[in-house]
């Protein structure tokens, strides 16, 4: 991770802007905060089939990123703005948390112990609840940016409308583990499909349908 | 003597109940979110023409889908009113949840403090969406520069902003920072039928008019006259008074003449040449040595006069006045005189700002706040 965020504040420096800005850079941003979320995490629940699962998506994940162009260009003039480094950041910081969040439900999921059951519960949880910040400050900063550059915060584009859905799954998720108490099973295929939807939103979106966001896929 | 009958609630009573309930607002997010997921896979508005164009065989299915009201869910009567019922079991969880905050104290306190502000915020966004749509306008303007205008076009026809602005300069700036030179700017040929065409100012490249070769012989960048040897110099290297000289060689007409770029109007005979009757033709050097960047654009910018004086605006810094912004949104690569600005009117914006602070301070005094007072009372 020092080498990553080294690496980042490099090509921050030789860009001379924010390294968030095209496919590439996004997916590195998304290990960097996967990575981030695990290791605050691990301070509080240790658990080695989750570190290992965290480090095997990011390697995953970097292997991909590198099949994509790295070379740094220019921004396009509507992407240069300071809100693009804050609304990206925040969202891929929400991001991280909802992947090791889904990890963590699958672990639930698959696991036989209960006392581990437990601990992947209580991660799913908390990690969902950080990630559903995030997210929200992402959406808020990027509606922000949306009226400044657009004149509109809000225009049903895909990317936005996608955005709004997963944050819906996250909110029923919330709603259903502090209101009615839903734990176990049940909250850990909610979290599953909660990260289908972020990877709906940040990929999927991109390639099968266009919008506002289209310049996001190259 | 006792009755044994159970006190039946009202149907308001119950009609709360039922918005204030978990499952309830569970199955009004769930429809949302199904018509979002619709709404982003079914072509909407415009995109409909667009995919027709493409898919002339699936008519009948779209207007299918118009007639239910599939084409422009986002729109339609249907989502609203579920927006609608978002916003009703959102209000009544935001009273039942300041009940809390009345009747509780410490852990449960807090939470219900931050869920309520919450579930105001949704409130306040949605509120803030209602003003936009009842009082907001929203279309676009363009114009050319030196043009002034207070007529801008909405999606429900043309409207007239309450005072005039006009576009005195645009331009395109690109990554790279070369300057423009006069091998970049254009002039305009014009016949007395009005028939025109741009021509580069490239010195020593012959183009063709109709039945005339023209040819720029030369670029003076700072054109003067010396006025004791009556020679044509340039003052110096900056391009503060840009000129060329153009050879216009014709069947029945020949001349050689000085254009100049800030003087649109005005030009002059080459010394020592004679034209060879009137001028058939208008030549004017409109360069302003404008031209695309070669590489990347890195922003558009213009500059607008105002009642209050000179304004500037571009891409991400939109410009505000007599309670309408305007944005930068687009020009015309082959024709960098012109520009367009969004133009709109949202009071309901700070509403909506309002709205997302508050969402995100509810959520920092639930998810963090809260527990960490909470841990620090336990460890206390």
């Amino acid at each position: 991770m020092v080498v990553q965020t080294v690496y980042m504040i490099l090509r921050w420096i030789a860009a001379g802007r924010a390294p968030f800005s095209n496919m590439f850079e996004s997916m590195v941003l998304f290990v960097w905060a996967l990575v981030v979320v695990y290791l605050v995490l691990q301070f509080r629940h240790k658990i080695p089939v989750l570190a290992a699962a965290t480090a095997l998506l990011a390697a995953l994940t970097l292997a991909y990123a590198s099949t994509y162009e790295a070379e740094i260009k220019p921004l396009m003039p509507a992407l240069r703005s300071n809100w693009l480094t804050v609304h990206v950041f925040t969202c891929f910081l929400g991001y991280g948390a909802f992947a090791v969040g889904a990890l963590s439900s699958l672990g639930y999921l698959v696991a036989r112990k209960a006392d581990l059951q437990g601990a992947f519960d209580t991660i799913t949880a908390k990690t969902i609840s950080f990630g559903f910040l995030f997210l929200t400050a992402g959406i808020i900063t990027g509606a922000v940016w949306a009226n400044s550059a657009w004149g509109t915060y809000w225009s049903w584009d895909p990317k936005e409308t996608w955005s709004l859905i997963t944050w819906f799954v996250y909110a029923v998720f919330l709603h259903c583990r502090y209101m009615r108490g839903w734990k176990g099973k049940r909250a850990a295929w909610i979290s599953v499909a909660g990260f289908a939807s972020v990877v709906f939103t940040y990929y999927g979106v991109n390639f099968l349908l266009s919008g506002l966001h289209s310049y996001a896929a190259s | 003597m006792p009755t044994n009958s159970i006190p039946t609630k009202s149907f308001s009573s119950r009609a709360l109940d039922l918005l204030a309930s978990v499952k309830f607002a569970v199955a009004v997010v769930a429809i949302i979110a199904a018509a979002c997921i619709a709404g982003t896979l079914l072509p909407q508005g415009t995109e409909v023409a667009q995919y027709l164009a493409k898919h002339p065989a699936a008519t009948q299915r779209m207007q299918w889908l118009g007639k239910l009201g599939l084409t422009h869910i986002f729109q339609s009567w249907w989502f609203i009113g579920m927006l609608c019922l978002l916003a009703a079991t959102t209000a009544v969880c935001s009273t039942r949840r300041f009940s809390t905050v009345l009747r509780t104290a410490g852990f449960a306190r807090r939470r219900a403090l931050g869920s309520m502000l919450t579930h105001i915020s949704i409130l306040l966004i949605l509120t803030g969406g209602v003003i936009r749509g009842v009082w907001g306008e929203k279309g676009y303007l363009e114009f050319r520069e030196g043009e002034v205008t207070s007529a801008f076009v909405t999606e429900t026809g043309p409207k007239t902003l309450p005072f005039q602005l006009q576009l005195a300069k645009f331009e395109v700036e690109g990554y790279d920072k070369k300057q423009p030179t006069v091998e970049d700017g254009l002039f305009v040929i014009k016949t007395a039928d009005n028939s025109q065409k741009l021509l580069s100012a490239k010195v020593g490249l012959e183009q063709s008019f109709e039945d005339y070769k023209i040819t720029v012989l030369k670029y003076i960048p700072d054109f003067m006259v010396d006025t004791a040897t009556k020679e044509i110099t340039s003052r110096s290297d900056e391009p503060r008074n840009p000129a060329i000289l153009v050879a216009v060689n014709g069947p029945t007409y020949q001349n050689h003449r000085w254009l100049f770029a800030k003087f649109p109007d005005f030009s002059m005979p080459a010394k020592g040449t004679t034209p060879t009757g009137p001028s058939p033709l208008q030549l004017v050097f409109a360069a302003q040595l404008k031209r695309m960047p070669a590489g990347p654009v890195k922003t558009f910018r213009s500059t607008v006069i105002l009642p209050t004086g000179q304004h500037t605006l571009e891409v991400n810094r939109p410009l505000k006045y007599g309670g309408y912004t305007f944005y930068q949104s687009g020009y015309n690569p082959r024709d960098l005189a012109y520009t367009s600005f969004e133009v709109v009117k949202d009071p309901g914006v700070p509403v909506v700002y309002a709205g997302f602070g508050l969402m995100l301070v509810g959520l920092f005094i639930v998810f963090y706040l809260n527990p960490w007072l909470d841990d620090r009372r336990k460890r206390a």
